[in-house]
This record gives structure tokens, sequence and C-alpha cells, in this order.
């Protein structure tokens, strides 16, 4: 795993250096523990903690005397939140194909698979960034029944597409900046530190994952919608013998029968009854596999009446009869 | 507070499992996408209201009730894992009677406006005990012990004895400590009860908001561990005194009893009762008084029975700007916000 990090082993760029710039390259190599290093010619402070496997949050304070540069490499690529406090940092790519410029009170979210890159982080004033690296399979996993909320190269990327780039930056609000403060300093109420870290690290994430959510859906529906939505959905599943019909999710909710099909689609990726097919589907092969329930008893459970609707049905989504699965997975228990 | 004895009406009892099913099962848990969330209501007859549960991530398992109940129940529970319970009794006062060695029951009990932290080893048995009428309404979080070990992240020396070990796996005796919710406590409980979000959101809103709440605890016990020092832990009868003294301070809060009076009462001197009060209630005597005086308000305003300044003046402020200052402070929302 690599990633930012402080060892910051000078490695004096002589090409940069004959231009009389003040410039320093520094390499930076991948490290797995919090590290406060400082250089002499940099004035910096880095932390790097990892909250939990495959998540991390790293802080870096830095007042440089002059222009620095950070090379880095990533590999495997995460996701990266970052959020930019003071200061002012320029990224541009190995091939100098992608230049972003970050200044305070950026925050921005990428992904860029194998990237290579220089961080160029100016002089003036002092440079404070937060950023949080996740695995996309985390986030992923986090997110779940939301993925469709997401946008959809977005969604791709947790969904394990590595080809993907993904970048998206805007103003932080006055919550994220708080958030970030708070992560940088925090004062005599952060104890057990770690723990703080964390907790105060998924305030932010939920802010982020709710701003891509009205990124995506923003402009065709509005956030009460969306939350009715949602609300439309558990109902739908909630009970899989009886589900409600799209009028009564309509009349339920307040939404027409229109606003509600096209907010699936958007949203879930799937259509009303696509959605609670699925759903049974799923529910049907986790019976198979957590209770020695048959075929038409496992049917009956997820709402078919027809054992032959419901072999018709799950033989289309798997691409098995229900009784070759329940053969095919041994009962875990 | 009715004691046992004066119970008259029949008693509900039952089994955790058939509530809770393998959901306390925190190792096992791996996979929450099987089983994130599951709410029961009681049945009408005996009472209403819900009880949700939610594995946050294996390990962590929120519970939240709120219920009022036409009979007593007794819940009964054997440990299947090792586990830290921080219970945020936000309202409504449960026991927690538990199996002791020398054959006889040690009570805990989760009582309006505190919270306590309790640890639990594998194996052992105990019983809720939940009375009807009044309502119940809680945060219950259970953690497994090493989850909470890496969190402590090796910032031992500041916690009690008794909870490094349990951290570290030594412990074998269950353990308990009870203390006054404070503010941001407060905060993040109405933060949780009130979950803005829906699905995914609401699963890291929930899960971010209860490992601040479990950080608040640590902070917590780490408070009423300085406080006590060098002094040797406090004896059994000196507890059991000092939750005699708690309750007659609370039992009529217009006119409680001076500190004298009360320390009499329990047969002890004013310096250890004070003392006393800090390290087991983690405040002065006076000041659990003024606390128990919000949480009293804060009751009679939830239920609508009074309207601000009459709550006010029922619990023993003159001045209905006064109340709502030290309640916005306590609590962290206006007294006028309780009564929609």
């Amino acid at each position: 795993m690599k990633l930012l990090s402080p060892r910051i082993s000078s490695r004096g760029h002589a090409g940069e250096k004959e231009k009389g710039r003040k410039e320093k390259i520094y390499h930076i190599r991948c490290l797995s523990q919090d590290i406060v290093s400082s250089d002499s010619c940099i004035d910096n402070t880095w932390r790097q903690t990892e909250l939990r496997p495959r998540m991390w949050v790293s802080m870096l304070e830095s007042s440089p005397k002059g222009t620095v540069s950070l090379q880095y490499q990533k590999d495997p690529a995460m996701i990266d939140f970052g959020f930019v406090l003071s200061g002012r940092v320029n990224h541009r790519s190995d091939n100098k194909k992608n230049t972003m410029e970050a200044g305070r009170g950026f925050a921005g979210i990428g992904y860029f698979p194998g990237r290579k890159g220089v961080a160029e982080i100016s002089g003036k004033g002092t440079l404070r960034v937060l950023h949080l690296h996740m695995n996309p399979e985390l986030l992923c996993n986090m997110l779940q029944e939301d993925l469709g909320a997401m946008p959809p190269d977005f969604r791709d990327i947790m969904e394990g597409d590595t080809r993907k780039i993904f970048l998206s930056g805007r103003n932080m609000c006055a919550i994220t900046r708080t958030v970030v403060s708070e992560l940088f300093d925090p004062g005599p109420s952060g104890f057990p530190k770690r723990l703080y870290l964390e907790y105060k690290t998924m305030e932010l994430l939920n802010l982020q994952i709710m701003h891509l959510m009205s990124q995506e859906n923003g402009c065709r529906l509005s956030s009460s919608e969306r939350s009715r939505i949602i609300e439309a959905r558990d109902m739908l599943l909630k009970d899989l013998s009886d589900p409600p019909t799209l009028n009564d999710l309509s009349r339920n909710f307040s939404l027409s029968r229109n606003k509600l099909q096209f907010g699936f689609r958007v949203m879930f990726n799937n259509s009303v009854f696509g959605c609670l097919r699925e759903h049974k589907m799923q529910t049907a092969c986790h019976l198979f596999k957590t209770t020695d329930m048959n075929v038409s008893q496992v049917a009956w459970e997820t709402g078919y009446v027809n054992v032959s609707q419901f072999t018709k049905a799950f033989k289309k989504r798997f691409g098995l009869l229900p009784n070759q699965y329940r053969q095919s997975v041994p009962l875990s228990h | 507070m009715p004691s046992e004895e004066t119970m008259c009406q029949e008693t509900t009892r039952i089994e955790a499992k058939k509530i809770f099913g393998d959901i306390f099962n925190l190792s096992e848990s791996r996979n929450n996408r099987d089983n994130p969330e599951k709410c029961l209501e009681w049945p009408e007859e005996i009472g209403n209201g819900f009880i949700s549960m939610i594995t946050l991530r294996p390990g962590i398992f929120l519970e939240i009730g709120n219920f009022r109940l036409r009979e007593h129940i007794t819940i009964s529970f054997k440990q299947a894992h090792n586990s830290v319970s921080l219970v945020f009794s936000i309202s409504g006062s449960i026991r927690r009677a538990l199996d002791s060695e020398k054959g006889r029951y040690e009570y805990w009990s989760y009582t309006q406006g505190h919270s306590t932290i309790g640890y639990l080893p594998k194996h052992q048995q105990s019983i809720i005990k939940s009375s009807a009428g009044s309502r119940a309404y809680y945060v219950h979080i259970t953690i497994d012990p090493l989850l909470l070990n890496s969190f402590m992240d090796g910032q031992y020396d500041q916690i009690p004895v008794a909870l490094r070990n349990i951290v570290n796996g030594a412990a074998e005796q269950y353990f308990y400590q009870e203390s006054l919710m404070n503010p941001s406590v407060n905060m993040a409980i109405h933060q949780i009860i009130n979950c803005p979000y829906q699905s995914s959101l609401k699963r890291l809103f929930l899960e971010g908001k209860v490992l601040e709440l479990i950080s608040y605890s640590m902070a917590q016990s780490v408070s009423l561990g300085s406080v006590s020092g060098k002094n040797a832990e406090l004896r059994p009868d000196d507890i059991e005194r000092l939750v005699e003294a708690r309750d007659i301070l609370i039992h009529d809060l217009e006119n409680p009893p001076s500190l004298l009076e009360l320390a009499r009462q329990v047969g002890t001197n004013k310096t250890t009762l004070n003392k006393g009060f800090r390290q087991l209630f983690g405040t002065s005597a006076f000041d659990y008084l003024r606390i128990c005086r919000l949480e009293r308000a804060r009751e009679l305003l939830d239920n609508k029975i009074m309207n601000v300044t009459e709550a006010a003046y029922s619990v023993g402020y003159s001045q209905h700007s006064s109340f709502t200052k030290a309640f916005k402070k306590h609590f962290g929302t206006n007294p006028k916000d309780h009564l929609h």
C-alpha cells in the first residue's frame, strides 16, 4: 500500500536547481504509522493514522520557505478525500495531463489509478491539508444500497473498475470546515485520541457522501423527494409476502407514480418492481445459504405463491435452478 | 422507586434470545449485510413501544429502547462473549441483577440522566428488570472489549485499573461504573435518537455518533478515576450508603435535605459523603441535585405535563431565565423545544 508519507528523503533534482529555482523534490515512500518529521528545509508535521484496515487519515502542516515539490505515487489507488484548510497546493500528474489547483477552503474527491504526480506547495503561508484515503471496496461496503445514488463513474470505481478516473472539487461548507479544523486541533476533548480521530473522520465522510449524493441527484430530485424515495424503498422491501402496490407507495409518500419510478431508476438503478424482485432473489439465496428450507418453503418465504414462478425467476436471475443452487452451497450456520 | 416486594402485578419472563436472537453475538456478526437492522415492537398486552437494534460493524452493536410497559418484565441474559456495555438512560429506570459468585444478586441500575459502563464476562448470567407504568427510553451500546482496546491505542495509563484489565482481556469479574450524562453526551444522544438520515448514511452517522459516545465514556471514566486518585476504591458498604443518600436526595427535589442531614441519615459525615459522591457519581452532591432537577423538568416537558414556567417552578427554579439558561447548558436544547 502506498500513500503519501513523511519520510521525506531529499533527493535534489539537478535540472530544477540549475534553473535557480528555490525548489526541492522530495521522494515520497510508503509508510504505515504515525510520523512527525521535520526537515531543515521545510518545517512540516505529518501525521498519518490507519483508522481501520484500508482507511487512512493524514494531516500535513507545512510552512516551506520557498516552493516545494512532493513527488508521489499511489498504488494501489485509493479514493482520496482532500481538504485544504489554509495555503495552496498544485497537483500535476506525471504526464502533465491533469493539473489541479487547490487553495484554501477547497474540498476534493478523487480517484486516479496508478497515478504518479507532483504536488507543489507554494511558499506563501502555512499549508494545512487533510486527506482521507479509502479503499474503494471498503467504501462500497459502507454504502451498499445507496450506491445507485452516487455519480456513475464513482459507482463504477467503488465496484472495482480500476481504469476510471474521478475528480470532483468544490468549496468546503461551514460544517465541513469545522470538522476538519477539529481534526487538526482536537483540544483537550479528544480522548482517547485514536477514537476521536475516527469519529470525527466518520462525520467528515458522512458529509462528503451527502455532497456526492446531492451532486448526482440534486438537479433532478429534491432532497425531500430523495429521502421519501428511500423510505418508499424500505417500505417496499419490508414484507415480501405482502408488498405494497405502486399506488400504495405513491399515496403514502406523496410522490406521483412517475416520480416514484423515475426516482427508483435514478437512485437504485432499477425499476420499482425490479428492486423488489432483486431483493426477493437475494433473500432466497440468503435463505438457501443459512437455513435448511426447501425450495417451496423459500419460495413461500420470499412472497411467491407459485413455486414454478419462483423457479423461473430464480433461473433467469442466477442461471441455476433453485434446487441446483441449494445443493451447490454448503450450509453455513 | 418501587422495591420488588411491593410489586403486585404479574411479571412476564422472557429469554433474551427470543427477543434479540443472535444479534448480541458480537464476533460472529461479521457480515452486517445480512442483518443490519431489527426492530421489535412489544405485543399489545405487554406494552407499547419498541426496541430497535442495529449492528454498526463487527463488534459494535446499538440498541435503542423506547417503551411503556403494562406488565413488569424480566429478560434473562447469558453472555455469549465478553462485552462492555454502555447504557445511556434518557428516561425511566431499569435494573439489572447479576448472579454473583456468593450466590446472591448484585444490582446495577440504569437511572434517568445517567450513563453506565458495565463489563459482563463470558457466561455471566443476568436479568434485566423493567417495571410497568413508567416510560423507559435508553441508548445501549454493546462493544467487544478487544475493539475497545484498539480504540485506546495504548492510552491506558489514565483509565481506571479495572477498565484497563477489561480492555486487555485480563478481567474475569464484572465491572460497573455510573456517572451523570454531561452536556456533550446529551447532545450526541439527542442526535442519535433524532437521526435525520436513511439507509447507508444513517449507519455511517450512527456509527460515528456511537464512537463519539464511547469516547465520552472513556473520558468520563478517566475523570472519575482521577478524583479517586490515591484513595482506595470505594468499599461495597460505602457504595450502598451513597446510593441510599442519592435516593433520599432526589426523592423530593423541591425540598432536598441539607448535606449535614443527608450525611446523618445514612450514617456518615459531610466530607466522606461529598467525596464519595464525586467518586461514584462524578460530581458533588449539590451538582448532582441540580442535574436531577433539570432532568425532572425535561421529563415534565417531554410528557407535556407542564409549560416551561411551571416546570421550572416545580423543580425549584424561581426564575424562568435562569432555568432556561441552565437547561440549555445541560441539554443543548431550549426547554420550549421539548413541548413540540
